[in-house]
């Protein structure tokens, strides 16, 4: 975390997001596609994160962590929305290599506990203490998410294999 | 096969889009603000007078004896309330009795903003009126009788008028004129109409808007928020003006917030309670500073509270928060240090806005006041102990057959497990019985349950031809703490069983496909009777009521994250899927005892009738969100609730009768005692009055409940 937490002297603010999203955008784009295992949900999330942070400016502190809460919590409402509307194929219409397509498929029959601490701590490469943060919870009941969510992403993925 | 992290590094190398464009080019949605609707006001500068007119009509305020005597003893509160279709002014009393609709104006945008003369006989409010195109127009300053009668406007433009506080001898009201040409400032009148003047000058840079006057209790100072703009070194400040003369002018900066509002002096003079926003625009809550800019505390773990108002004594703080789950608002009230919050109850309207009464409570005494129905809740105080070292990781809790039972897979390869019996009265640990599968899961019906003289768990273990899987029913009998019985399920891993006499029905996943099936398994002869898949991706609970087999799970044509909306009804005899349920509301968990079927959604706790296949009655909740930590059957039809919907501070449980009534309560003010409470499955015993917990690592908790009251 934070290696863009503020601008260097001379930065403008809309620079400093461009760095920080050719830095973070992609991780963050997958990460949001291992959690709503919807391309368009994660085109739609980070877009709009970032398009917040440029209208706010320098309004915003701890930006990067700024940025991953947003993300995160757009995702979640545009998924809710979406429901609303139209059920969600299972199939991801996403060009990706066969494991990780397994993988974002079997994290959808996760409780949705596990899977947000499996997706932020795996995929998005965040530390136990700021996965526990982000998912009002406790680092201890966190490893315990992790332990019983890889140990089921396991199960099924041996299914999908056998 | 890719192991694990070899599937985390493959989806690492999905290439993702270059939206950078894309977000240049984007239009935001709008920033979210906070849920007040006269400050919609200041947006309106100088628009032309609603032509439309106000009607009126004045509802008296007759309190009886038992309403007068709360109102005495404590003080009404006045909010702005909506009803569905417009905003007006109530009053209620701190225990949510004696709700009045003071105003009913029509033809009118909203009536907010109330607040009491000082001696508490008249309520100044703000009437924002519609334009003739039906879009929010501009607002003024009225004052009324304290009972809503004999309502008129004391401003009239130009521009908006808002944010009334009364001068503590009921001469004057300061509030806030956003008319063109000038800046948004504050101005004083009188409370008759008569006088208005600027009190304070704001112009750009050193002021962008003056707003939220707050009257001090003194009379002699004049506490507003000043916005400075983006640019400013603090944009946002408090500041404490002398209503005459320069001298004593405070200035308080508010670091970290970028907007604040709604100031309200604590009785004494010396506190200055107000919203502001934390780290960036998107949260807020209640912070309170000393008149001097001494003491700055605030109240983060209240996330989105706004819009407090002391008690007459001094002591509580009333406020308005919206449920983050529903978008609903609400008003709470908490101790003036920011513990003991809990809902004003029974308030079926959103309300923001709220003033306390500002009288001190006479010393003369009411008459008795007189019982009505529903009679007042019983009190409940908890009593927690914990049991260590239980086992590593259990899984799940039940009771009966004369003991608590926890579930736990064995942390190793091995597979096993074991059913640990606990002491119903001590805790104490009384048996370890070993099981061949690991048993139960931490998910719904969570694969344990206790019935027909056994207590009964699901596990999985390698199928016989040594692939993946099998379920096995393992029944323990409580009179030798010995594993009694194993019943073999080909092709289920983990789920959910129930037992309905000598019949077992079994919830599980496929082995070897991606769904789920139901089976019944007759537990003499340890035939299948029949097996059905269960529609949907993911199905957790299974159970027995009214007559059928009900199963817990998504809705048939969900995808994605997994949200436990539907129940799926069968018949007990042939596995015929008779129908499906699905909550209107949201996503549920639920208790079952007997026929008695309770779901707990974010709205509260609701009855399911399994006879009809119907939810029945409102919900009912412990505050504005619902709920966290137990949700137990309390043995009689009814059920245990508890909440938690702002974090670990509105700790309250609530005991839910058959008939929908809350027929006791209690708060748990100790942090340590309440997070005891909080676990990953929960069992309740009428017996001893003890809800168990079973922690996610290696204890359980034991909470006796100790009831006083009717």
């Amino acid at each position: 975390m934070g290696q863009v937490e503020h601008a260097p002297v001379g930065v403008e603010h809309g620079e400093l997001l461009e760095r920080l999203y050719r830095q973070q955008g992609a991780r963050m784009w997958r990460a949001v596609l291992a959690f709503s295992g919807d391309p368009e949900v994660a085109n739609d999330a980070v877009a709009e994160a970032f398009a917040q942070a440029l209208r706010r400016g320098e309004a915003i502190r701890e930006l990067e962590r700024w940025l991953w809460r947003t993300v995160f919590r757009i995702a979640a409402d545009e998924l809710k929305e979406r429901r609303r509307e139209r059920p969600v194929s299972s199939e991801i219409a996403y060009e990706m290599e066969d494991p990780a397509r397994e993988l974002v498929a079997a994290l959808a029959r996760l409780s949705p506990k596990q899977r947000a601490a499996l997706v932020l701590h795996h995929a998005a490469g965040y530390l136990l203490r700021d996965v526990a943060r982000m998912l009002d919870s406790t680092t201890g009941a966190v490893k315990v998410h992790l332990l019983r969510g890889r140990r089921r992403l396991r199960e099924l993925l041996e299914e999908s294999d056998g | 096969m890719a192991d694990l992290d070899e599937r985390f590094r493959s989806l690492a190398r999905t290439s993702a889009p270059d939206l950078w464009e894309a977000i240049r080019d984007r239009r935001p949605a709008p920033l979210p603000r906070p849920p007040i609707v006269p400050r919609l006001a200041a947006a309106f500068v100088a628009l032309a007078v609603a032509s439309a007119g106000i009607g009126f009509a004045v509802v008296g305020l007759r309190l009886d004896v038992r309403e007068r005597s709360v109102a005495e003893a404590e003080g009404l509160i006045a909010f702005s309330g909506f009803d569905g279709e417009t905003w007006q002014i109530y009053s209620v009393a701190p225990d949510g009795s004696g709700l009045r609709q003071l105003t009913h104006l029509s033809d009118v945008e909203a009536v907010a903003e109330p607040a009491w003369s000082p001696d508490g006989q008249r309520i100044a409010f703000v009437v924002q009126g519609l334009r003739e195109d039906g879009r929010t127009g501009r607002s003024d300053i009225w004052v009324m009788g304290a009972d809503g009668s004999s309502p008129r406007p004391i401003t009239d433009g130009p521009g908006s008028s808002f944010s009334p506080s009364w001068s503590p001898n009921g001469t004057r009201i300061a509030y806030v004129r956003d008319a063109q040409g000038e800046r948004p400032q504050i101005w004083i009148v009188g409370s008759d109409g008569s006088n208005q003047h600027a009190f304070t000058r704001c112009a750009v840079p050193e002021c962008v808007e003056d707003s939220s006057p707050a009257w001090s209790p003194d009379g002699e100072r004049i506490a507003f928020v000043r916005f400075s703009g983006a640019g400013a070194i603090v944009p946002v400040s408090i500041m404490v003006w002398p209503v005459e003369g320069s001298e004593g002018v405070e200035v308080i900066g508010i670091d970290d917030a970028e907007w604040a509002m709604e100031i309200d002096w604590s009785p004494d003079g010396t506190d200055l309670a107000f919203t502001r926003s934390f780290e960036d625009a998107n949260r807020w809550g209640i912070s309170v500073v000393g008149a001097d800019g001494t003491g700055l505390r605030s109240f983060a773990h209240l996330p989105s509270a706004q819009s407090p108002s002391w008690s007459p004594d001094g002591s509580r703080i009333v406020f308005q928060r919206m449920d983050p789950e529903t978008g609903r608002i609400g008003l709470l009230v908490m101790n003036e240090d920011g513990t003991g919050v809990r809902a004003i109850p029974g308030l079926q309207i959103e309300a923001t806005s709220p003033a306390w009464h500002p009288v001190v409570p006479t010393e003369e005494p009411w008459p008795e006041p007189v019982p009505t129905e529903p009679p007042v809740p019983a009190t409940v105080e908890v009593e927690v102990s914990t049991t260590e070292g239980v086992a590593e990781f259990p899984s799940a809790v039940t009771v009966g057959e004369g003991g608590v039972w926890v579930t736990a897979p064995n942390q190793d390869d091995s597979g096993g497990g074991e059913v640990i019996r606990l002491d119903p009265f001590t805790g104490g640990i009384v048996a370890r019985i070993p099981t061949r599968a690991a048993p139960g899961w931490e998910f719904g019906g969570a694969g344990l349950t206790v019935g027909d003289g056994g207590v009964w768990t699901l596990g999985v273990v390698r199928a016989e031809d040594g692939g993946c899987c099998d379920g096995l029913v393992t029944r323990v009998d409580p009179a030798t703490n010995a594993v009694a019985d194993e019943l073999r399920v080909p092709g289920i891993a983990s789920g959910d069983l129930w037992v309905d006499g000598d019949t077992v029905f079994v919830l599980g996943f496929e082995a070897r496909g991606p769904g789920l099936e139901l089976v019944r398994v007759d537990a003499a002869t340890h035939e299948i009777s029949w097996r059905v898949p269960v529609p949907g991706q993911w199905s957790q609970t299974v159970f027995v009521a009214g007559g059928s087999v009900w199963v817990a799970g998504t809705a048939p044509d969900a995808r994605g994250p997994i949200e436990v909306t539907t129940l799926y009804r069968y018949d007990p005899a042939t596995g015929t899927l008779l129908g499906h349920v699905e909550h209107p509301a949201s996503q549920f968990t639920l208790v079952v005892h007997g026929d008695a079927v309770w779901l707990r959604t974010g709205d509260g706790a609701q009855r399911f009738d399994a006879l009809s296949g119907r939810v029945v009655g409102e919900p009912v909740r412990p505050g504005p969100g619902c709920c966290t930590g137990p949700f137990v059957s309390d043995g009689a039809g009814g059920v245990w609730v508890v909440s938690s919907p702002g974090g670990a501070t509105e700790r309250s449980i609530w005991q839910i009768d058959a008939t929908g009534e809350v027929v006791a309560m209690g708060t748990v003010e100790d942090r340590d005692t309440f997070e005891q409470m909080l676990g990953q499955s929960y069992a309740f015993d009428p017996e001893t009055k003890t809800i168990w917990v079973q922690h996610y690592k290696d204890s359980v908790s034991r909470v006796r409940l100790l009831m006083t009251g009717s």
